[in-house]
């Protein structure tokens, strides 16, 4: 436990000693604030919510998860560090958890830092303060997940832009599975079972779902055990590709 | 404290390492040679339970490597060839960061960090960020990083490479210190410092031993072994050539004239004892002065070339 307060430490401190940290900060922050306003027609919908906020977090995400996912292994991996890295007296789980909580709590400090946004509906008018707080727990949720996927992407590859570029892919199959352009995709080809299963792996859903403000265990089974999963193939990856 | 038991790695169809077996004791520290491509930072990297061998079996401090990593880890500082460290840390933070992740903490971790800072001269630059540093601190660091924690094994890939003469001999003068209560293992391709380091030399090539000694027995296999040169005034050439020529120990492999006044010869035993005393006493009868005298101890370049491959084939082509 302690080995791994240690890593994740150390990880966390590291992404402010470079400027992707801070460019991903602010673009998170401008990017997340304008589509709410221009895109989310947030003045024009007349209701004191964040549905138009929070409706374009899994689309940032898609883009800017890989940027910071990209980094975590294939950077070890490229400059060596990954040898010094795996001879300390840790479990490859622990490297793998510690980075990923790291991560994970970046992207937290970038949700913490649209706070404004809640103080200011609440200015405006009377928001169910609930739903935004189980929006912000979605959000958070679905950071998570593409983070995992990122992270045992990255382990893949030495290469960053590599591991950039499968990352998004990933995300945004991820993401589209179960949307409607999809779904009528294949709709004549494959049965509707398929199409049921297809979308029960939908991230759109399981966050849309959870944005509503209905805390469905189910949805949050889904991105814990989701990422739990691709945890678990980051370690395994790690452990079969560490040399090469 | 380190045994290797029918050691088997392979990358894909190549054989990295070929049922390689030995073991280190403590207070040994074992000088690993071979040609770039033998297997040495492998066999290095299995020690170390960064790579896991295909087959075989290693133990370090009597645990399994394969079934106790993490325990082995604890008991291992390990260099490897490319010390890559954070490079946008600082030299205190990241040994603050290896301290904590080996399981030291407070007065410990500081006690601990502040040894190693002085035993390998850290300390004029412990808030740089590492990517600042010369090749040399660079490695003074990944140096650092395996001896925070006193480890009862050490396994150095290539610890001196890229340092300049001082910093090499300050290295060697630490290992010299360590070496009493732990088993190293330092692989390299100087091959004085074998002589200077090590207490026994291992020679590997294609993933096999070809050769396992004490460095001292290596250079009594080197041709040059016993060679003495010495230097006297050119007008005593002659006097000096019947001299030697009439003992029976010295045999004269080259005579040459160095400058005008001066003349070199070489000599070589007919024995394997050593000739410089002869040579002296012999020279001191017919009342020649010594202007130099040097022995040559051999080198082990010659016995590494003979023993590995890269040597033979060229030699098999000469013929």
């Amino acid at each position: 436990m302690k080995a791994l307060t240690v890593l994740t430490k150390r990880e966390f401190i590291s992404y402010f000693t470079t400027p992707v940290a801070w460019i991903f900060l602010m673009i998170f922050v401008s990017l997340s604030g304008l589509l709410t306003f221009y895109a989310g027609d947030f003045f024009g919908r007349g209701q004191a919510d964040l549905q138009s906020f929070f409706l374009f977090h899994p689309w940032l995400y898609v883009f800017l998860i890989p940027a910071i996912s990209m980094r975590m292994w294939a950077e070890e991996r490229r400059s060596g560090t990954i040898e010094m890295l795996m001879t300390l007296p840790v479990s490859t789980t622990q490297l793998v958890l510690g980075k990923f909580f790291a991560a994970w709590a970046f992207v937290g400090i970038a949700l913490l830092l649209t706070l404004p946004m809640w103080i200011t509906v609440n200015y405006l008018g009377n928001p169910d303060n609930g739903i935004i707080f189980m929006s912000y727990l979605a959000s958070f949720l679905i950071a998570g997940t593409f983070l995992s996927v990122g992270s045992c992407i990255s382990a893949c590859t030495k290469s960053q832009v590599v591991a950039f570029t499968c990352a998004m892919m990933a995300c945004i199959l991820l993401t589209f599975l179960g949307s409607d352009a999809l779904i009528n995709l294949f709709s004549g080809v494959v049965t509707e079972k398929v199409i049921k299963l297809f979308q029960s792996f939908g991230f759109l859903i399981h966050f849309l779902s959870l944005t509503r403000g209905v805390l469905d265990v189910r949805d949050l089974l889904f991105f814990i055990s989701f990422s739990s999963v691709f945890l678990f193939a980051t370690v395994i990856v790690l452990d079969h590709k560490k040399a090469v | 404290m380190i045994i290797l038991e029918n050691v088997t790695r392979k990358f894909g169809s190549f054989t990295a390492v070929d049922h390689l077996s030995m073991s280190v004791p403590k207070g040994q520290v074992l000088g690993f040679l071979g040609p770039n491509g033998a297997g040495k930072t492998t066999t290095m990297r299995m020690i170390s339970g960064f790579l896991t061998p295909s087959s075989g079996k290693i133990t370090v401090c009597g645990y399994n490597v394969e079934e106790n990593p993490v325990e082995v880890k604890r008991h291992i500082g390990y260099m490897p060839e490319v010390a890559s460290s954070y490079n946008d840390m600082t030299v205190l933070s990241f040994l603050n960061f290896i301290a904590e992740a080996r399981g030291l903490f407070a007065s410990v971790k500081e006690k601990a960090i502040e040894k190693v800072v002085s035993e390998i001269s850290l300390s004029n630059v412990l808030y740089q960020p590492i990517e600042t540093l010369s090749k040399g601190y660079k490695r003074r660091v990944g140096l650092a990083q395996a001896l925070v924690h006193d480890p009862a094994v050490l396994i150095l890939d290539e610890p001196t490479e890229g340092l300049d003469p001082n910093q090499k001999h300050e290295i060697r003068t630490l290992i010299r210190h360590l070496q009493k209560d732990k088993a190293i293992i330092i692989s390299t391709h100087v091959l004085e410092e074998v002589e200077a380091m090590c207490s026994r030399a291992v020679i590997i090539d294609k993933g096999k031993i070809v050769l396992d000694d004490t460095p001292r027995a290596l250079l009594n296999l080197s041709g040059r072994h016993q060679i003495v040169s010495v230097l006297i005034s050119a007008n005593h050439k002659d006097t000096a050539e019947t001299a030697f020529s009439e003992d029976p120990k010295i045999n004269i492999a080259d005579v040459k004239q160095e400058t005008e006044q001066t003349v070199l010869f070489t000599l070589y035993p007919t024995g394997k004892e050593s000739i410089a005393a002869t040579i002296v006493d012999a020279l001191h009868q017919k009342d020649i002065e010594i202007l130099d005298l040097f022995i040559e101890k051999g080198r082990l370049e010659e016995v590494f070339y003979a023993y590995t491959s890269a040597d033979k084939e060229m030699k098999d082509h000469k013929e």
